[in-house]
């Protein structure tokens, strides 16, 4: 099977500039440069390629939007967005530790078919390893003319600068991003305008995830066609599937779209011995849990939306039965408490309030009326409410567990403690 | 416009505008807190949520924020929804887990927004369990006090402070439920409009601390609508009293002038009306006096000459009676020679162009600023500039379909479409700071620029024989070239008429030029500031001749005595002119709200602005009127109506006048344009305070149980009551106060106005006083303007916000934030003479101690001075520069310490005054009750 | 020479302003410098500044605060706010040595509580606090990225995967083999 992301991948010795371009690197940024930008842009419209940040939204309809042509504003950019900070999510770590010149390639690509003149790589700032690598590879090519004024004697130009953050997870959201990178403090931005209008510093502005811009260079050398097929259901390509939790070898594997979360939960060697699956999120910290019936579904967009949850980031993360569900609920939603960026009522104060009440029923000193408060704070935070996703993405875990793990809430209040001891 | 319904209910709205606006506009209640009318939108608080339909088969509908959705043909709407309706209740449940909910110690309690809002969600029980945060606060210093445990982060403060107002020593700090809103440590606040935090903060976070030391709730305070007296805007204020003392000015909306908005010396200056130095008492050769003493009225009935000198501190009214006491032969408008000259230069100008309102300016789409200040002479009209600085970012905004009350968008796209800014002149200030086009020049080199720019811009200007255009120049004779509303800019502060002069010409030219271009249509704008509340109603009454500065310098020489009637006056300046004339003068009578009596005169207290009904003219010669809060306090009386008194003495027919109503009767006779001014003035009734205490108030029901009768101004042609006009009505004129109902903070205003400085704003706005005529007048460059000095270095003047107006530094609040004088020069020159920045310097023999700034916003040979307003300063140019000695400097730190512990105990005596009133509430103020 | 001229003592600016040459070294400035060309405006530098500074000097003072605004062109409070917004920024002094140990869901599936108490216990110190010899500052951290090999830390940058109490033992003491020389 192809794995147009894993097979340049080294973890322990990243192939430097020759070995990736002797194992056909950079050939898809030189077609590309063959190419017109829009040409490129259908290119990838036709791949079917879609954003792997979490909301899965078609990257060629995405990168359309930019304005181009002799009118377009002359600065525009592009950003790679590496701030992984999903909990429970560690695929673009992987990518750009094991194969960062894959990761310039695939930027290179997107910024000439949208026509940036800058590119930065967005990084969280705890990826060190990453920060050096990619670092490496940059100057690797812009000593090649990779990088550079007149790139291959062309026309086009183009600086890539790597950034490294100084924390808080809202900067993952490609508006705060935007501001983060901007020296500001990262609250998101309202849409419209959208960034590939107005974005960075007031000017056209493409984010795409790490892993979505990994694929360009796969797409462009071998064809939309071949990238299609690469899976066989609806959406196109190979994946970065992952798992963590109480498994026996957790970690990733570039598999096609669509595969089984059963298959994922397989590759990992099952769970650890004396331990039994009582539940998952399919694609980080910010999706609804899923239960062990639910194995089957194959983790693509559509099929995990059906069952009432998100692909997210594609990286799982499974629940035994030694472990509480509350408790896992309240370490999340700590996690999103503090990570709110304070901009809106319903996050900022919401969280918080969930946070105390969910603490109150672990402790055991939780009431009736207690469930009733956290289900009307899911509703409070929902979707449409809160001025960006990170609440609704925060809520999603409480109330898919409070829906399939109702009988271990019920019991915290009932025996005014945790029955998993903790 | 666009049909769309709420509820089913059927409404017609402008379109463009965002559906919370709309429903505010059509008296509907929806909650919010983030939105303000001036400040646009961003969604942060989530409050004004309701739910959309996408058409009447939707019955589901999903939520949406208000403020940020545009109103659109046909939309369906709900505000009834109960989702919505529990969202916006828990919303508020929300943002209180931390409030402190310490409303009785609040000096918001009352009218407060969060309160109102709270009752309006029917929010009533407190279900949160867990602790709350608690903030340390900040000395933000003596104008506004910090209590952020209240707030609610809403990011108004920050929004209006930063973006709005262009702080930069308040922001949001923290994340998360911990975000904090303040300074990066204590100390104060140094935006000249941080005031407006205390009316932009929905709770009580920002308090107005003065006010805050001794506060009262909304209901106990009556309050009237006044005008500003400390710069020559004019902005609508609702002052507030309470046991008969003035307890503050808070922002009376005026949709044309000041908006939402004040500046610092406006909301704190009023209190110059309780200075130790007010006038309360007659006094004759300095000992106390009273009207009926035979000796006082040997005095006021001399049979001599009697030259008057009028005040542009004093009222129209005023300055009227006295001209008509001594004829307008023998009056005296008060200038120096220099600003008799401005006057008139102005005067000519007004009546060729109509100046432009505040909202009118927030319209410009290009500046041209020449050596004025505004900043700091006339702080809202530089703050309306800044406003105006967005519009080529909304009109980009508005091509990417982005509605441009899309805050953050238009901010975000505006360093790409910049207004141009173009500043020609001298001294560092936040416009000039943003200026596009920027020459550091002398105010004669500006208008000699302007000059030139006119002449290029239209060949009938004629030329100066001096200069070449500078390349600044040629650069903004491009912009004016393309702009569609250019504002033009000037004022007295340089004291050179050539400046107003170049300005004007300028505006004709821009006239000729437009008439050549396809349209035709000629929008530019011009503003000349003068320095004082009523500079310009001196202009008015002197239109037909007057007494010049020239021959009463000349008159006052001569053996012929005569005597003196002035007009209040307290300028150091003036104080040293008067002096010299006192030698010869054989009477001198002076009517004064402040200042030390001399031995040798009369002086009669009148009645400061809070006491009586007055009108000004501000720069654009518009009138306003404002009417009393409190009685008159001792003695005191109207400045008329003391002319009128003499008048009676002298048996002059100005005696005949009985109120203020037939003087003003008069006053209609010479200016007919007044009349429609004062007619509607006068028909007033004027609701002191909020109908929701409306007449059954118990305010002194500890002393009796008869309702007490509203006070009424002694012979005011309107009525001051209990019912009077009600917020709501169209037209409601004057406003005293802001309520409607089921909202009782300021945010009332809020609601009822569909646009904010909209292109459609209602076109009256009130009577312009100086007629246009049709002249089409060039001015012609004058030699005298070119003469040349040749000292070391030339004086520029300099203004502050805090310092350079006399009146509002006997309000302790601004005393306190006096900026001590100051000289500027540039880096060049200080290096070359080895100057540090923060020395102390004097210039020549003067004995003014100046310390020293250095800033490349200085032109070559010149030097900034700025001296407050009370001190004497009368240098023109210096020829050597002294540094102070080591024991001057110790006086001068020991002199400025001093009054640092002085202004302290005054603060505390004047709150003891204000206790001690609490305790014996005085029943004489109780009118028609024993 | 400039030194004799009397200077009065009455602050002249209201705000803190630093002159950023006499706080920063080259080394920052250079660095700053960098940073800035980077970006189409100054402030934006202001997030890699701070970090570049926080990297020489461990954490970021008053004084390092009032040094970057100036040398940015900007207010100090503007900048405070961004550097209280960003969790690695410390304004407050930090020890030797900084341990982030990630809190988030997957360590905490690993049970990684008992590696917290096991530091604070050894260290005799709670999160948030520095040890009393000044050496180690204990901080929580958001998931690192570290999921396939929790419980996972973050000692002064470097992770350290698949922790237990004996490989955390081990790191302890090679800590304080370093602070004995
Ligand atoms: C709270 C929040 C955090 C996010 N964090 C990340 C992140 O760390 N990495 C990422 O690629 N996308 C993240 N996203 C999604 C981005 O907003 C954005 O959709 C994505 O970068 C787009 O890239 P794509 O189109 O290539 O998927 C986050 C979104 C939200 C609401
Ligand atoms: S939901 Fe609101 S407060 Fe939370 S991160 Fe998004 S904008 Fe900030
Ligand atoms: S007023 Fe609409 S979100 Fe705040």
């Amino acid at each position: 099977m192809d794995k147009p992301l894993s097979q340049y991948l080294d973890l322990d010795n990243p192939q430097n500039l020759d070995a990736y371009k002797t194992t056909g690197g950079y050939q898809g940024f030189e077609t590309a440069l063959n190419m017109q930008p829009q040409e490129v842009q259908k290119q990838v419209s036709d791949s079917q390629l879609k954003g792997r940040g979490g909301a899965g939204f078609m990257t060629g309809i995405k990168w359309s939007f930019v304005p181009m042509g002799k009118d377009a504003p002359k600065n525009k950019y592009l950003v790679c967005n590496a701030d992984e900070m999903e909990p429970g999510t560690f695929k673009d770590r992987w990518l750009m530790e094991g194969a960062p010149h894959l990761l310039i390639e695939g930027m290179m690509i997107a910024a000439y078919a949208i026509g940036a003149d800058v590119a930065y790589i967005f990084l969280r700032g705890e990826y060190r390893l990453c920060a050096t690598r990619l670092q490496q590879a940059i100057d690797e090519a812009e000593a090649a003319g990779l990088l550079g004024n007149n790139i291959n004697g062309t026309q086009y130009s183009l600086k890539l600068h790597l950034h490294t953050s100084a924390g808080r997870y809202i900067c993952g959201e490609e508006t705060a991003l935007i501001n983060a990178l901007e020296g500001k403090r990262a609250n998101p931005r309202a849409k419209p305008p959208f960034p590939q209008v107005v974005g960075l510093f007031g000017r056209p502005t493409i984010v795409n995830n790490c892993e979505t811009l990994c694929n360009l260079p796969g797409i462009l050398k071998n064809g939309s066609q071949w990238y299609a097929e690469l899976s066989g259901g609806p959406d196109a390509g190979t994946k970065i599937y992952g798992i963590s939790g109480r498994v026996k070898n957790a970690g990733l594997w570039e598999l096609p779209m669509g595969t089984t979360a059963r298959h994922i939960l397989e590759l990992s060697g099952s769970m650890q011995d004396n331990l039994t699956l009582r539940g998952w999120l399919p694609g980080g910290a910010s999706t609804d849990f899923l239960l062990p019936e639910h194995l089957d579904t194959r983790m693509e967009y559509d099929a995990i939306s059906k069952v009432g949850s998100r692909m997210g980031t594609g990286v799982m993360i499974v629940l035994d039965d030694k472990h509480c569900p509350v408790g896992m609920i309240l370490n999340l939603l700590k996690f999103f408490a503090q990570e709110s960026c304070g901009w809106c009522t319903p996050c900022r104060d919401g969280l918080p309030w969930a946070v105390e009440i969910l603490s109150r029923i672990e402790d055991g000193q939780g009431t009736q009326d207690d469930l009733d408060a956290l289900q009307q704070l899911c509703g409070f935070m929902w979707i449409g409410k809160t001025f960006c996703a990170l609440a609704p993405g925060a809520v999603e875990p409480l109330r898919s567990g409070m829906k399939y793990f109702a009988d271990d809430f019920q019991q915290h209040i009932d025996h005014k403690g945790c029955p998993h001891g903790h | 416009m666009a049909k769309i319904f709420i509820d089913d209910q059927q409404y017609t709205v402008k379109d463009g505008q965002n559906l919370l606006q709309a429903s505010l506009s059509l008296k509907l209640d929806l909650p919010y807190f983030c939105w303000h009318p001036a400040m646009g939108s961003v969604g942060a608080c989530r409050q004004c949520a309701m739910t959309q339909y996408q058409d009447e088969n939707d019955t589901r509908g999903r939520m949406i924020v208000a403020c940020m959705t545009p109103v659109t043909e046909g939309m369906r709407v709900s505000m009834q929804q109960p989702a919505e309706k529990e969202f916006r209740e828990q919303n508020i449940a929300a943002l209180m887990t931390h409030h402190p909910h310490d409303c009785p110690v609040c000096a918001e309690g009352g009218e407060c927004h969060l309160q109102d809002m709270t009752v309006m969600t029917g929010h009533n029980e407190r279900h949160y369990k867990g602790k709350k945060t608690t903030f340390t606060n900040q000395d933000l210093g003596p104008l506004v006090k910090h209590e952020m445990n209240r707030c609610i982060t809403c990011y108004r403060c920050e929004r209006f402070y930063k973006d709005y107002a262009g702080g930069t020593d308040l922001a949001a700090q923290a994340s998360r439920n911990n975000v904090y809103f303040g300074r990066q440590s204590d100390g104060t606040l140094e935006s000249e409009f941080a005031g407006n935090l205390v009316e932009v903060c929905p709770t009580g976070v920002f308090t107005d601390k003065p006010f805050g030391d001794h506060y009262s709730r909304k209901w106990d305070l009556q309050t009237a609508p006044s005008i500003c007296q400390h710069c020559s805007v004019g902005c609508n204020t609702s002052l507030s009293e309470r046991y008969g003392s003035v307890r503050r000015v808070t922002n009376r909306f005026n949709d044309h002038l000041n908006g939402y908005f004040l500046c610092d010396r406006g909301r704190f200056g009023f209190s110059f009306v309780d200075h130790d130095t007010r006038r309360l008492n007659i006094t004759l050769d300095g000992q106390q006096n009273n009207w009926a003493d035979t000796a006082l009225n040997v005095r006021l009935k001399n049979k001599g000459r009697w030259i008057g000198i009028g005040s542009s501190q004093a009222s129209l009214e005023d300055n009227f009676a006295l001209q008509q006491l001594v004829g307008s032969e023998n009056f005296n408008p008060g200038l120096d020679a220099q600003q008799e000259v401005l006057l008139a230069t102005h005067m000519a100008i007004l009546n060729q162009w109509q100046a432009p309102s505040l909202a009118q300016m927030e319209q410009a789409d290009a500046i041209v600023i020449f050596a004025e200040d505004v900043n700091n002479s006339a702080p809202r009209i530089a703050l309306s500039i800044r406003q105006a600085l967005l519009n080529n970012a909304k009109v980009q905004a508005e091509k990417l379909r982005v509605p441009s009350w899309q805050d953050a968008a238009v901010r975000a796209i505006q360093p790409h479409h910049p207004v141009p800014l173009a500043i020609f002149g001298f001294g560092e200030s936040d416009l000039a700071k943003q200026a596009t086009i920027n020459l550091v020049c002398s105010p004669k080199q500006a208008a000699e620029q302007g000059f030139l720019l006119a002449s290029m811009l239209s060949d009938r200007a004629p030329t100066p024989k001096v200069s070449k255009a500078s390349s600044e120049t040629l650069a903004l004779l491009e912009v004016l070239r393309k702009a569609k509303r250019p504002l033009i800019l000037t004022g007295w502060s340089a004291n050179n008429p050539a400046l107003l002069a170049a300005a004007s010409n300028i505006r004709n030219a821009l006239k000729v030029h437009s008439t050549a271009t396809e349209n035709g249509q000629d929008d530019a704008m011009l503003c000349i500031v003068p320095p004082e509340a009523n500079t310009l109603g001196l202009g008015l009454l002197t239109q037909n001749g007057y007494l010049s500065i020239d021959s009463l310098d000349v008159e006052n020489s001569t053996t012929e005595k005569s005597n003196l009637l002035v007009l209040d006056h307290c300028s150091p300046a003036f104080v040293n002119r008067l002096s010299k004339w006192r030698k010869c003068a054989d009477n001198i009578v002076r009517l004064s709200q402040l200042g030390i009596p001399d031995a040798d005169e009369v002086n009669l207290p009148v009645s400061t602005f809070s006491e009586c009904s007055g009108s000004l003219l501000n720069y654009q010669g518009l009138i306003q009127s404002h009417l009393p809060a409190t009685k008159p306090s001792g003695q005191c009386m109207p400045g008329w109506q003391w002319l009128v008194n003499i008048a009676k003495l002298r048996q002059h027919s100005l005696g005949e006048i009985s109120d203020l109503g037939q003087l003003r009767g008069l006053l209609n006779q010479d200016f007919p344009q007044l009349c429609e001014h004062f007619n509607q003035h006068h028909q007033t009734q004027l609701a002191l305070q909020t109908p929701r205490v409306s007449g059954r108030t118990a305010m002194l029901a500890n002393q009796t149980v008869h309702e007490p009768k509203p006070f009424s101004e002694l012979g005011a042609p309107y009525k001051q009551s209990m019912e009077g006009t009600q917020v709501g009505q169209k037209n409601e004129f004057p406003l005293a106060y802001s309520w409607s109902p089921g909202w009782n903070s300021n945010q009332s205003n809020h609601k009822f106005r569909d646009e904010y400085r909209g292109t459609e704003l209602e076109k009256q706005e009130g009577v312009r006083c100086i007629k246009l005529g049709q002249s089409d007048q060039w001015f012609k460059w004058q030699a005298n303007w070119s003469q040349k000095n040749k000292a070391q270095w030339q004086i520029l003047p300099l203004q502050k916000v805090f310092g350079s107006d006399n009146l509002s530094l006997h309000a302790l609040p601004i005393a306190q934030l006096k900026i001590q004088a100051q000289i500027v020069m540039s880096p060049l020159d200080a290096k070359k003479g080895g100057y540090v920045a923060g020395q102390l310097l004097y210039c020549d023999d003067n004995s003014t101690a100046l310390q020293l700034i250095i800033s490349t916003q200085v032109p070559a040979s010149c030097l900034l001075i700025y001296v407050p307003a009370d001190q004497l300063f009368e240098l023109q140019h210096c020829e050597q520069l002294t540094a102070a000695t080591g024991k001057q400097i110790d006086e001068y730190s020991q002199q400025i310490k001093h009054l640092q512990t002085t202004q302290q105990t005054v603060k505390q005596q004047h709150r003891d005054k204000l206790l001690a009133q609490d305790q014996t509430i005085p029943i004489h103020f109780i009118d028609g009750v024993i | 020479m400039s030194n004799e001229i009397p200077i009065l003592q009455i602050d002249l600016a209201k705000q803190q302003v630093v002159n950023y040459r006499d706080v920063l070294s080259q080394t920052e400035i250079d660095a700053i410098e960098h940073e800035c060309s980077l970006y189409e405006s100054r402030h934006a530098a202001a997030i890699d500044a701070l970090q570049i500074v926080q990297k020489q000097r461990r954490w970021i003072s008053d004084e390092s605060l009032y040094a970057i605004a100036n040398m940015l062109g900007m207010s100090a409070t503007e900048l405070e706010g961004i550097a209280t917004f960003y969790n690695l920024i410390y304004r407050q002094p930090v020890g030797e040595h900084v341990i982030h140990l990630c809190d988030s869901i997957s360590c905490w599936l690993h049970d990684y509580q008992i590696i917290a108490n096991h530091l604070r216990n050894t260290l005799n110190i709670e999160f948030g606090q520095t040890t009393k010899d000044g050496k180690i500052t204990l901080l929580p951290n958001v998931c690192l990225g570290c999921c396939d090999k929790a419980p996972a830390l973050m000692l002064d940058g470097e992770l350290v995967e698949s922790l237990n109490i004996e490989t955390l033992d081990n790191l302890m003491q090679g800590l304080s083999r370093g602070q004995n020389g």
